[in-house]
């Protein structure tokens, strides 16, 4: 039997998957509603942010990358604490990248390097380590296991799982990886029921593992392409030539507590860093939401609300989700 | 009609001293071009070995002995060819660096890039990559028939002269023919990036920065700088390990022959002169940086952040978008050295 191979881009794919959208997305919506905006006044002075992680006491973690510093916000969004300055000692960042909290324990990456700096929840440096390659994203699961997003440019090893002291405890071979210099970063949430949620930033591919390692399903977003074009350029006349993707599918994802995917499309949304793709952890899209602001990064915070960054990740925006019809 | 047998060309007397003319035109002309071409590189060696090191990425030392050999090689093969002193061996070198120069065209135009080549020197005649192309094979095809009218004859039986002159047209078609093809190649190819010139950039560095304007007889670096661009970690390593660079090698700052300028496209750009000196502050970045209006970058058809190197002269020696290398940071390093 021959069999066709799939082409996810034709118009009747396209307009198959759109219905199916529309369709399964009829069931409830989500609103959201500001109740925070941070950094756009004097007082809180952000320059890139990169990542936020959540304490209990419900402030927040912040990795300002052109500041150089790990910031602490209360929970009114006023600079707490702010630690770190340009450098490679202990305690100084080349830029703060991702950061995850758990136990009284904040894990940081540098951008784009292998350094993860550990740190107290009052911001006493502890000790680092080195992870396989520059990390891009890390995540605490419950256990206190640290998931760290890798670029190897091995596909085998690029998600990596360590014990807090910088022990490898598990490398996983993720399924859509393929060792390239773009098609392999992706982002990671951790669900409080123990899935690993990998989320490609240039593919239509998100991968479901448990904290354990194992592979549980795979799946795309309906209605959307499942690669961008690519470009090709050469840094000079006689060097090696680049494919690169010409804008990204999705900037980052968020789970909230009934393990919902919140999915924030990039450029090829029908609202670039603004559409929001909720599904199920079976792949079922069960909403789509649309945030007030242009957004490059989401995060969930325990007690349910969203954080967005916006305006050149200088500001950050909390909102409550208000579910209606469900 | 007589004939020339006797020094081995059986060929009419019209048709021999025609070929001989046009030959002794051809050697003139070549000659001058490729003294002229030679001589007016010789201000502009560095120019010239920037774009060496921005076309085949070696080093900066050797990018030096290939374009001190380059200009003597024309200059040499220039005189040669007027003085008609070993004229086959000149005209044969300089077809060997003609072949070359075609080779890195060629590539250029296919790969949709655009050289600033300096081919002309201080003349300051900058074709595009095409006219330099054709231009190129013209020369090519001249030296070669420099090369061929130049050689001695011995004597050969009339067999042996129709083979020849067979093969010679055969050739002849063949080299034409690959030569057209490769003309409609690079002519149908889209037009590379041109390279706009950061005049207007300069200025305006200049207007705003009296130690920029102040330092102009010495070498000068320029950044044009877009804040979105340090999203690309490579790009935002490149800058930064560069600023460090510059700090720890150029001690005084007084005479701020570095400046940099900055598109209001971010936050931080576009939020006032504290909120960029701020991040100077944090970031250590020892020059001035100046908020400029879109509009000068717009007239720049600025896409990427970017550094330049003026000369004493007054005139851009190198240029290039971020991610630089190491190479490139050195090479820039020891620019501003100089």
């Amino acid at each position: 039997m021959c069999t066709r191979p799939e082409d996810d881009d034709t118009p009747m794919t396209t307009i198959l998957s759109l219905l199916l959208v529309f369709l399964s997305t009829s069931r409830f919506h989500i609103e959201f509603i500001q109740v925070l905006s941070i950094g756009d006044d004097i007082t809180t002075w952000l320059s890139n942010v990169q990542c936020i992680s959540f304490l209990p006491d419900g402030s927040l973690i912040v990795s300002d990358k052109l500041d150089y510093q790990l910031k602490r916000l209360d929970k009114y969004g006023k600079l707490a604490r702010a630690i770190g300055k340009r450098g490679s000692k202990p305690g100084e960042f080349r830029g703060p990248g991702p950061n995850s909290f758990h136990g009284g324990t904040i894990a940081v990456a540098d951008f784009s390097s292998p350094r993860i700096q550990i740190f107290t929840d009052d911001f006493r440096y502890q000790y680092s380590f080195r992870a396989l390659g520059p990390v891009f994203d890390l995540c605490f699961d419950a256990r206190g296991d640290l998931w760290v997003g890798v670029q190897t440019h091995d596909k085998s090893n690029e998600l990596v799982k360590y014990h807090v002291t910088g022990k490898i405890l598990q490398t996983v071979a993720l399924h859509n990886t393929t060792g390239g210099m773009f098609e392999d970063i992706y982002s990671m949430a951790i669900s409080r029921s123990g899935f690993v949620v990998i989320a490609y930033i240039v593919q239509n591919r998100i991968e479901v593992w448990d904290t354990l390692g194992r592979f549980q399903r795979e799946f795309s977003v309906p209605g959307l392409r499942q690669t961008p074009p690519t470009r090709v350029y050469s840094t000079g006349l006689f060097s090696e030539r680049l494919k690169v993707p010409e804008g990204n599918l999705f900037w980052s994802i968020a789970l909230d507590q009934n393990d919902r995917l919140f999915v924030l499309g990039a450029d090829y949304s029908e609202h670039p860093g603004q559409d929001i793709y909720v599904l199920n952890l079976n792949g079922n899209i069960l909403t789509t939401a649309l945030l007030p602001m242009r957004s490059s990064h989401i995060w969930i915070s325990p007690d349910g609300f969203l954080y967005s960054t916006v305006q050149e990740r200088t500001v950050i925006k909390k909102y409550r989700l208000k579910y209606r019809g469900m | 009609m007589m004939s020339l047998e006797n020094h081995g060309i059986n060929v009419s007397t019209k048709g021999a001293s025609s070929l001989a003319v046009s030959a002794r035109v051809f050697r003139y002309v070549l000659g001058v071009l490729f003294i002229c071409a030679g001589a007016a590189k010789i201000p502009m060696l560095n120019s010239l070995a920037s774009t060496i090191v921005s076309v085949t990425h070696c080093s900066l030392g050797f990018s030096w002995v290939l374009a001190l050999l380059t200009v003597t090689v024309e200059i040499a093969g220039g005189v040669a060819l007027l003085l008609r002193y070993n004229v086959q061996a000149a005209a044969l070198i300089l077809c060997i660096m003609t072949a070359g120069f075609l080779w890195i065209l060629s590539s250029a135009i296919l790969q949709g890039m655009e050289i600033l080549c300096n081919c002309f020197g201080i003349l300051g005649i900058n074709f595009s990559n095409r006219t330099e192309l054709i231009l190129d094979l013209f020369i090519f095809n001249s030296l070669t028939f420099i090369a061929w009218t130049s050689s001695r004859r011995t004597f050969r039986s009339p067999k042996h002269l129709r083979r020849e002159r067979l093969y010679g047209i055969v050739t002849f078609i063949v080299v034409i023919y690959v030569e057209f093809g490769l003309v409609q190649l690079a002519l149908e190819r889209p037009r590379g990036i041109e390279l706009v010139p950061l005049q207007p950039a300069i200025h305006f560095a200049e207007m705003h920065s009296r130690g920029f304007a102040a330092s102009a007889g010495r070498p000068r670096a320029l950044f044009l700088l877009s804040l979105n661009d340090f999203n690309c970690p490579p790009c935002f390593d490149d800058f930064v390990l560069l600023c460090d660079s510059l700090t720890s090698s150029l001690t005084v700052w007084d005479d701020e022959r570095v400046v940099a300028l900055v598109r209001p496209d971010n936050p931080i750009a576009s939020g006032g002169r504290t909120r960029l000196e701020e991040w100077a502050r944090a970031t250590g970045i020892p020059f001035p940086l100046i908020a400029a209006p879109d509009t000068l970058f717009s007239c720049l058809d600025f896409r990427k952040s970017l550094v330049s190197v003026i000369g004493s002269s007054g005139k851009v020696i190198l240029r290039h978008e971020l991610p630089l290398g190491v190479a490139n940071r050195g090479t820039i390093v020891k620019y501003l050295l100089r």
